[in-house]
C-alpha cells in the first residue's frame, strides 16, 4: 500500500500550497518557504528510492494523475481571488456566512510583494502539478482522453504543445544537435530558457505540419494541434480575466512564464553536455538520473529519467530506478537552484562530465565531444 | 494470446503489448529507437491480420506507406494473429 500512498506525496503538497493561498498574508512566504525546504531537505536526507513494486489496482495509479486538473484549477481560482477586486463565484461571502470567516480581510492585509511571492509560488507548483503530471499524460497517446487532460495541465505554463515538441522531437533527437532540449556545454541556463523555449515552439509547429500536409489538412486549421494548444492558453488568460481582470491576466502570465522557465531549466539539467549520434539508439546513458525519494514521489517518477527515455512510453510505476545510470547532481529542486548558479553549476558538472566522458561515452560520442571542443575553440 | 509471425520467425504477444515489445522480449533482433512512434525506425508491413495503433503514424510514416500497409512496430498491438515483413518497409 505504502507504493501507492507515495505518490500521493504530490498531492498533500498541493493541499498544503492551496491552504497557503487561502489564508494569503504572510501564510503564502511561509507555505513557499516550507515545501521548498522541505524538498530540499528530504531529498538530502531520506535518500534514494530504488524499489521497484509490482502493482494491481492501476486505477489507483491513474486517479492520482486525472486529479491533478481540478487541483490546479482550485490553486489558480484562490491566487486570483485574491486580486480580485470583487467576490467571484460570490466565494467570500459564501465562506463569511457559513463559516464566519473573513477572506475579505485576509485578502486586505495581503500585500504587493506576498503576490509576488504567490506568483514564484504558483508557478513552482504549476510547474509540478501542470507539467509533470501533464508530461506523463501526454506519453500516452494510446488514450486521447489522457492526452486533452495532459495538453490542459500544460495549457497552464502556455506549453500545450510539448505535446507534440517532446513526444515527437525531443524523444527522438535527445543528446544530439537537432534536440532544442538538450543543452550543449558551457550554455548557461539562463540562455537555455530562452534558447529552447523558442526552438521548441518553432520545433512543434514544424512537427506539427508535417504531420497535417501527409494527411492532405490545412495547417491553418482546426485539425492543428499546436494552434489548438495555444488556444486552451488562450481560455485560461480569459478565464483569470473573468475572475481579477487585467490584474489577473498579469498573475496567470507570471506564473505561466515561471513555470515554463522551471520546466526548461529541468530539460536543461536533465540532458545537459551529453551526446549522441542521431542515428544510434536512445541508451540509458543519454539522461541525468536520480533516485532521490522526494523528488521520486513527488514527482511521479520522472527522477528515473534514464528509463523514461530509453522506453519512453512506459507509465510511471513501470519505470526502473538505472542506480547504474549517470546520476544528477542532487534531487530535482536542489538541482534547479544550483544550475541558477552559473559558477557553481559549471564547477559541480566538470567531475560529472568527466566521469560520463570515461564511463558512460563511446568511441564515437567522444569523437562527437572533441569535434564540439575543437568547433568552439575555433 | 495472439501471435506474430515475422519472416519465418513466430513469437506470442500478450493483450495491449506492442509488436516491438513482443518481439524484443522474444530475443529478436528487431530495429528500433524512440519507442514513441516518432523515428519510424521499426517500421515493418503488415502482411496479415488485423492490429489496434497506439498512436497515429502520421508523424513517422509517408502516406504511401500507410496505404501499403506499413505499420510501427512500437505503435501497434494485434487483434488477431498477424504476419509482418521487415524487408519491404525498410528498404
Amino acid at each position: 500500500m505504502m507504493h501507492y500512498i507515495k505518490f500521493s506525496l504530490f498531492h498533500v503538497l498541493t493541499l498544503i500550497t492551496i491552504a497557503a493561498l487561502f489564508f494569503a498574508q504572510h501564510w503564502i512566504v511561509y507555505g513557499y518557504v516550507a515545501i521548498t525546504f522541505f524538498i530540499i531537505a528530504g531529498d538530502a536526507l531520506l535518500g534514494d528510492d530504488t524499489t521497484i513494486p509490482g502493482y494491481r489496482n492501476k486505477w489507483l495509479l491513474d486517479l492520482q494523475l486525472f486529479i491533478a486538473l481540478p487541483l490546479l484549477f482550485i490553486l489558480l481560482f484562490i491566487s486570483l481571488w485574491h486580486i480580485s477586486s470583487q467576490d467571484p463565484l460570490g466565494f467570500g461571502q459564501f465562506l463569511q456566512s457559513t463559516f464566519g470567516y473573513d477572506l475579505f480581510l485576509a485578502r486586505e492585509n495581503t500585500h504587493t510583494w506576498h503576490h509576488v511571492v504567490a506568483i514564484f509560488f504558483v508557478g513552482l507548483m504549476v510547474s509540478t502539478i501542470g507539467t509533470v503530471t501533464g508530461h506523463e499524460l501526454v506519453h500516452r497517446t494510446y488514450s486521447p482522453g489522457s492526452v486533452t487532460v495532459g495538453r490542459w495541465l500544460l495549457a497552464f505554463s502556455f506549453d500545450a504543445n510539448f505535446s507534440v515538441e517532446h513526444v515527437y522531437g525531443h524523444h527522438r533527437y535527445v543528446a544530439t544537435a537537432e534536440d532544442p532540449a538538450t543543452a550543449p556545454r558551457g550554455r548557461n541556463v539562463y540562455q537555455h530558457i530562452v534558447l529552447s523555449t523558442i526552438k521548441g515552439n518553432i520545433s512543434a509547429w514544424n512537427i506539427e505540419k508535417q504531420r497535417l500536409i501527409r494527411k492532405g489538412q490545412n495547417v491553418f486549421s482546426h485539425h492543428n494541434v499546436c494552434l489548438r494548444g495555444y488556444l486552451m492558453s488562450i481560455v485560461l488568460l480569459l478565464l483569470s480575466y473573468t475572475i481579477a481582470k487585467w490584474a489577473g491576466v498579469l498573475f496567470f502570465t507570471l506564473s505561466a512564464l515561471w513555470a515554463k522557465a522551471m520546466l526548461e531549466i529541468v530539460n536543461y539539467m536533465e540532458h545537459y553536455g551529453m551526446v549522441r549520434n542521431p542515428k544510434k539508439r536512445v541508451e540509458p546513458r543519454h539522461s541525468w538520473n536520480t533516485n532521490k525519494k522526494i523528488s521520486s514521489w513527488a514527482m511521479f517518477n520522472l527522477s528515473r529519467h534514464s528509463h523514461h527515455h530509453a522506453h519512453g512510453q512506459l507509465p510511471y510505476h513501470q519505470l526502473k530506478p538505472y542506480p547504474q545510470a549517470p546520476t544528477m547532481i542532487s534531487g530535482y529542486l536542489a538541482t534547479i537552484f544550483i544550475t541558477m548558479i552559473p559558477p557553481l553549476w559549471f564547477k559541480l558538472m566538470k567531475p560529472k562530465l568527466k566521469e560520463w566522458d570515461e564511463k558512460y561515452a563511446n568511441d564515437e560520442e567522444k569523437a562527437l565531444l572533441n569535434h564540439q571542443l575543437s568547433n568552439s575553440n575555433s | 494470446m495472439k501471435t506474430v509471425t515475422l519472416n519465418d520467425k513466430t513469437f506470442e504477444v500478450e493483450k495491449g503489448q506492442p509488436i516491438l515489445d513482443a518481439a524484443l522480449f522474444a530475443g529478436l533482433d528487431f530495429p528500433f529507437d524512440c519507442r514513441v512512434g516518432s523515428c519510424g525506425h521499426c517500421k515493418c508491413t503488415l502482411t496479415d491480420g488485423q492490429i489496434r495503433q497506439l498512436d497515429t503514424f502520421e508523424y513517422a510514416l509517408l502516406p504511401e506507406e500507410i496505404d501499403n500497409n506499413v505499420i510501427l512496430a512500437c505503435q501497434s498491438t494485434v487483434k488477431t494473429d498477424v504476419v509482418i515483413s521487415l524487408d519491404d518497409a525498410n528498404e
